[in-house]
């Protein structure tokens, strides 16, 4: 039996079973352990069967429109493995990530955008509650490690719900403020549409969930994986499954 | 502002809650309050006279006064402390505001105010937006 579980969530319609499938399949390609891949989901189908398929009300105790995606820290000490991971869909893995994996986590782990100038952006725009620099896509911690976060969470759900309009927010607020959350290092990931729309580095994410209602961002030309340069190695990944 | 400084003078200590001018925390401290500024930007964590903290998450002592310059931005602080509350909040709906303030009642209910003493309206200086102002009790 694997001692490696990997989630991803899936719900609506902005992404479809070939994301999932995917992501597995990418996931099989450059991780050399064995795993066990679950996607909570509101539809399965045409996921493949080697995925575990779970009901994404499962990562909902809370009736909430607010603090999007908080549902993925619903999946810390959720039947947790030695080592447990969340992903997001709209990533790219294109090069061998079995260590990154594998590592100790003794802490949950968290991306750091280091595409974006921290000063200019982030730090001078703090105070007016608009910053966000760390990032949710692909998220690692060992057993039991992250059970601080889930607890803390459910203590101040109430001022959370009321205060932040999406997990990283409230992740870069609170916890990467106070110093809680560990970062992985700089050279594992990189943003196709804001580094040259090339795939660098270990693992591209595409990011664009958070640009839809950014005004400021709607000349700025972002790719989807699916009609990126890169969607004939994503496609690739679901030969065989 | 006037109207502000009207209420402020009637007391001794004040918090100031999530002010970025300095230049109203010096003219607080020189009417002779005691006048604490707390603020979450960590913009302010070397400044000696900010205690850069989150007062809705961080474990922060408010004084028996507490002034909240931007009300839109965070969690009701009167839902969570009693004391005397000078409430300003803005309906600006900027990207950042969790909690846009439209008006003088909104502030009043958040806060769980039982008693207001006063209460104003302004408009901006752009008049783009309007700026509500309340002073009352919770305890």
């Amino acid at each position: 039996m694997s001692n490696i579980k990997i989630n991803c969530l899936k719900w609506g319609t902005l992404y479809g079973s070939e994301y999932v499938n995917r992501t597995y399949g990418g996931l099989l390609k450059h991780c050399k352990e064995p795993f066990h891949f679950v996607c909570y989901t509101d539809d399965p189908k045409d996921i493949s069967s080697k995925i575990e398929v779970r009901d994404i009300q499962e990562l909902r105790p809370y009736d909430t429109k607010k603090v999007f995606t908080y549902e993925k820290l619903i999946l810390i000490d959720k039947d947790e493995y030695e080592k447990n991971l969340w992903l997001d869909l709209d990533l790219l893995i294109h090069q061998d990530i079995t260590d990154i994996i594998t590592r100790p986590h003794k802490n949950i782990t968290f991306i750091w955008n280091y595409w974006n100038n921290y000063e200019r952006i982030s730090l001078f725009n703090y105070g007016k509650g608009v910053s966000c620099h760390t990032n949710s896509s692909f998220v690692a911690w060992d057993k039991g490690t992250a059970s601080w976060l889930l607890d803390y969470t459910h203590k101040n759900w109430e001022k959370i719900e009321w205060t932040y309009k999406s997990l990283d927010k409230y992740l870069f607020y609170q916890h990467h403020r106070n110093g809680r959350i560990n970062l992985w290092e700089e050279g594992i990931f990189s943003n196709f549409n804001k580094q040259g729309y090339q795939l660098k580095n270990k693992i591209s994410l595409f990011n664009t969930s958070h640009l839809y209602n950014n005004k400021n961002m709607k000349d700025v030309k972002h790719y989807e994986l699916h009609e990126s340069t890169a969607a004939e190695l994503w496609k690739s990944y679901s030969n065989g499954l | 502002m006037e109207k502000l400084f009207e209420w402020i003078v009637n007391h001794d200590e004040i918090s100031l809650l999530c002010c970025p001018s300095f230049l109203l925390h010096k003219q607080i401290k020189q009417l002779g309050i005691d006048c604490q500024s707390i603020n979450y930007d960590i913009n302010f964590k070397d400044m000696p006279s900010i205690i850069c903290k989150d007062f809705v998450f961080d474990n922060v002592k408010l004084k028996s006064t507490v002034f909240h310059y931007n009300c839109e931005k965070t969690y009701p602080v009167g839902k969570m402390h009693q004391g005397i509350f000078i409430l300003r909040g803005d309906d600006k709906y900027h990207n950042g505001d969790c909690n846009p303030i439209t008006s003088c009642e909104k502030l009043i209910e958040d806060n769980n105010l039982t008693e207001v003493f006063d209460q104003y309206i302004s408009k901006s200086k752009n008049k783009k937006y309007n700026q509500y102002l309340v002073y009352g009790t919770n305890i």
